[in-house]
């Protein structure tokens, strides 16, 4: 991923005890940051459980903020599990997470990057609009996800998530564009009410992949238990397929679907025809 | 507490009080004259606010088991719209078109509504109504049960049965602690828990029995005569939905007329008329029936209506017309979900959302101010949005806002579909109205017509309900100036409720209940003896429960308020 050439001003964030509680922080991202001071900044709201506090309760800031969200670079250093919405709606700058982190980091996020090298919780990228999100260790579940109840094509919309670990279930849930690349294994259901983007799995897939698509790709290289009823086999496809920055081998089996959601079967599933040599009936549906 | 509310404008419709300087006092929850406080009563400066009964709707879904389906189906709804808990003074809740029990208590009485009916409850599952109901805060409630398509009802009107009939419906009513007749699509519900069709004609014969809508209508209009229910019937027309249902709703209307024995009040109400008032033979030719609904309004003394007005926006349409959700599923593709209740009724939810530049979305959106603005009457016109079917209760300040001020609608105008906006006479009704007429639809008129004698007005012994606005009519000319008056209705300046203070400066101030009012009809002993044994011989053929099961005492609900009802039945 292209980054843009600036120089980034750092501050480095230091939680000051072992949270016990989930704490709810929107404002720990390079736009709330921005342009403040170490005193202003220590005064933004977080709730930590139920209670009002603020962020110089929590952590220990060193350095200083950019001018603008784009010139910012936050460094959170330790495992702070139980933080969630780092990142929300950020417009750009960085974000870099020094151990695990937990759910919502980068939610509706527009733009920027967001490095994390630990685990990350559920909702990584949520409904993310544009930017880039690499995490070095797992995902939780809904990965780019769309929240629950919404209609289908209401999740990530643009952008990048790598994911060097496994994933949970629900990859891209609602996605509509972009592209979410996973280099381990992923729960049941990725691509669940997808209508756009693209989905790579090197890993396995605990199955169902691409439930209720209606537009969009999941290639999974590893093995599935098997495809859902309600797609067909289109053909076997053997040049290479592209998943964000990289290229996915083939030879795959195409499958198009999901028939339940939409007539048209404009969705794509793609499983590698090497690991999974159970699907190898769908070959005699072809000639 | 005592209160003394000095010097606001009064508007009182019920007692012809229209706009005069006065004082109120409030003593043990009703109404006094001032005289009678003590020293200690707390004085309220109300010079330059609107004094008025506390709001009364007639139509909106508050609770029920469909009410609860609709937030289990919809998650998405409650991600944005919360309120907070504040300790010892409100609890906590979310959902905008589907809210929680508290919000809605919290909402209603920051916009100064005290009573609200919830209008359809399946017999069955009333209990659940009425659990829900218990825990809505503040508000007065009651509830319709539905009663078209029940076995009982179907067979006494095959029957020709009338009075066993009546005396079912009033066992019923005491039964279930309901308060009146509720009739949906009459007949339909059957013939879709058969699989028959999308819809009945007023005239079509209902399967498995020799009836058609028209005489559930006309039978369970006539039982409603017997037992003296405070409401008249409340019907929701068949056809709704569908373009050109117009016809039909003139028919039901029409076909209860000769049972008018000139009174002056209506023998039927029919609910959400915007749905119902469509011409035109298909979606694309969709036009306004607003015109020829509000004519016959006019010329019959014997209908009140109630709008449904269109908000633009998102809703949860959920009503116990399931074959109409089924056709709307079709039409807006998503979420659908359909009950059948055994023995007497079904049900449907769709979430929708009205677009300001669909062409049909805009006729709807017409129908109802035209009907509204048509009618001259103002004590038979009810500017429901049929919450959450085609708007929530939140937006009644828009409303009438809409009603209130041309310019308010011209805004509107630009906005929506023009080939839509030139399907109806609403573009060339000039006509406002004033604060007066506003007091009476969503106050008295309602009271009115529910028989609540001491709702909706600000006479001496009158419940202490009362809700007070920041508005000067004397300053402000509201067909200009209609922000300011959105702005006041949205948050009451007061609220008080069984002379409590509940709210202030639109922030809720306390947590507490209000009653359930239910009728009890007194139905002779030897004729309920007869119904109660035949309902108790073939509950156990057509019901998963047991009879006992089904009544619900006096106990379980939080607080009742039992309407006595002298019937003319006869033993």
């Amino acid at each position: 991923m292209a980054e843009e050439k600036v120089e980034f001003k750092e501050i480095v964030l230091k939680p000051k005890y072992k949270f016990k509680v989930p704490v709810e922080s929107r404002h720990i991202s390079p736009d709330s940051f921005a342009g403040k001071t170490l005193e202003e900044i220590g005064k933004l709201v977080v709730y930590e459980g139920s209670r009002k506090k603020v962020l110089g309760e929590l952590f220990s800031f060193e350095g200083e903020p950019g001018k603008t969200a784009a010139e910012t670079h936050i460094i959170i250093e330790g495992d702070v599990e139980k933080l969630r919405r780092v990142g929300e709606s950020m417009t750009g700058g960085k974000i870099t997470v020094k151990g695990s982190i937990g759910h919502y980091t980068g939610f509706k996020m527009k733009g920027g990057t967001i490095i994390i090298h630990g685990n990350a919780g559920l909702w990584l990228g949520g409904k993310m609009v544009n930017g880039f999100i690499e995490v070095f260790g797992d995902a939780g579940d809904c990965v780019g996800g769309s929240l629950r109840g919404e209609k289908p094509g209401k999740g990530m919309k643009k952008g990048t998530i790598l994911i060097h670990g496994n994933a949970g279930a629900e990859v891209g849930r609602g996605m509509k564009g972009g592209a979410i690349l996973i280099d381990g294994n992923v729960g049941p259901l990725p691509g669940v009410d997808m209508a756009g983007g693209s989905i790579g799995v090197k890993g396995d897939c605990e199955g169902k992949p691409g439930a209720r698509m209606t537009g969009g790709r999941v290639v999974i290289l590893g093995k599935i238990p098997d495809i859902l009823p309600s797609f067909y086999i289109d053909e076997i496809r053997e040049p290479p397929i592209k998943v964000g920055p990289e290229r996915l081998p083939g030879p795959l089996y195409v499958f198009i679907g999901d028939v339940l959601a939409d007539m048209r079967c404009m969705g794509r599933v793609m499983v590698s025809v090497q690991s999974n040599p159970q699907l190898k009936m769908y070959e005699e549906l072809l000639t | 507490m005592e209160y003394l509310i000095k010097n606001g404008y009064v508007y009182d419709p019920l007692n012809n009080v229209k706009g005069e300087k006065m004082d109120i006092a409030i003593k043990n929850g009703k109404i006094v004259s001032p005289s009678e406080l003590s020293g200690d009563a707390k004085t309220i400066d109300a010079s330059g606010m609107v004094v008025m009964p506390g709001g009364v709707d007639i139509h909106s879904h508050i609770a029920g088991p469909k009410v609860s389906a609709g937030r289990i189906m919809r998650p998405e709804d409650h991600y944005k719209v919360y309120m907070r808990a504040i300790p010892g003074v409100r609890r906590s809740g979310s959902g905008k078109t589907t809210p929680s029990t508290y919000v809605i208590g919290y909402k209603y009485a920051r916009m100064g509504w005290t009573t609200v009916f919830e209008p359809a409850t399946p017999p069955l599952e009333t209990r659940h109504t009425h659990e829900e109901l218990d825990d809505i805060p503040i508000l007065d409630k009651g509830c319709f049960p539905l009663l078209d398509s029940n076995w009982f009802v179907l067979e006494y009107l095959q029957n020709k049965d009338y009075d066993r009939c009546a005396a079912f419906i009033g066992w019923l009513m005491d039964a279930i602690k309901g308060y009146a007749i509720k009739i949906v699509d009459p007949g339909v519900a059957e013939a879709w828990s058969l699989g028959m069709g999308v819809g009945l004609s007023l005239d079509d014969q209902i399967p498995n029995y020799n009836l058609t809508p028209r005489e559930i209508v006309r039978g369970l209009c006539k039982a409603n005569q017997m037992l003296k229910l405070p409401h008249p019937i409340h019907v929701h027309c068949n056809r709704l939905g569908f373009p050109g249902n117009y016809v039909s709703t003139l028919d039901t209307m029409d076909a209860v007329s000769d049972l008018a024995l000139n009174q002056d009040t209506p023998i039927i109400h029919i609910t959400h008329v915007q749905f119902t008032g469509y011409a035109g033979d298909s979606w694309a030719t969709l036009a306004s029936g607003g015109e020829e609904i509000a004519k016959y309004v006019n010329n019959h003394k014997h209908v009140s209506l109630d709008l449904g007005q269109i908000v633009f926006g998102d809703v949860t349409t959920m009503t116990a017309d399931a074959p109409f959700e089924f056709v709307l599923h079709h039409l807006a593709p998503g979420k659908w979900s359909s009950t059948d209740v055994e023995a007497e009724t079904s049900s449907g939810i769709v979430p929708y959302r009205y677009k300001k530049k669909n062409f049909v979305n805009t006729v709807q959106w017409c129908i109802g101010l035209e009907v509204a603005l048509l009618v001259k009457d103002p004590w038979r016109i009810f500017p429901t949005t049929d919450h959450p079917n085609a708007g929530p209760f939140t937006s009644y300040p828009t409303v009438l806002a809409w009603l209130m001020s041309r310019k308010a609608r011209e805004k509107v105008f630009e906005q929506v579909n023009r080939r839509g906006l030139r399907k109806s006479a609403l573009q060339a009704i000039d006509r406002e109205y004033d604060l007066y007429e506003i007091t009476i639809i969503t106050r008295a008129a309602g009271a009115k017509i529910l028989g609540l004698k001491d709702k909706g007005h600000l006479g001496v012994g009158a419940d202490a309900d009362v809700a007070i606005y920041n508005l000067n009519p004397e300053k402000i000319d509201f067909s200009k100036d209609w922000e300011t008056f959105v702005k006041a209705f949205k948050r009451a300046a007061y609220t008080f409720k069984n002379g409590e203070m509940v709210v202030k400066d639109g922030e809720i101030l306390r947590h507490m209940y209000g009653e359930t009012y239910y009728v009890k009809p007194r139905v002779p002993e030897s004729l309920l003896k007869t119904v109660v044994e035949d309902v108790k011989t073939r509950f156990r053929e057509w019901y998963s429960i047991n009879f006992e099961n089904y009544v619900i005492g006096d106990d379980e609900l939080r607080a009742v308020k039992p309407i006595q009802v002298e019937t003319t039945l006869k033993g």
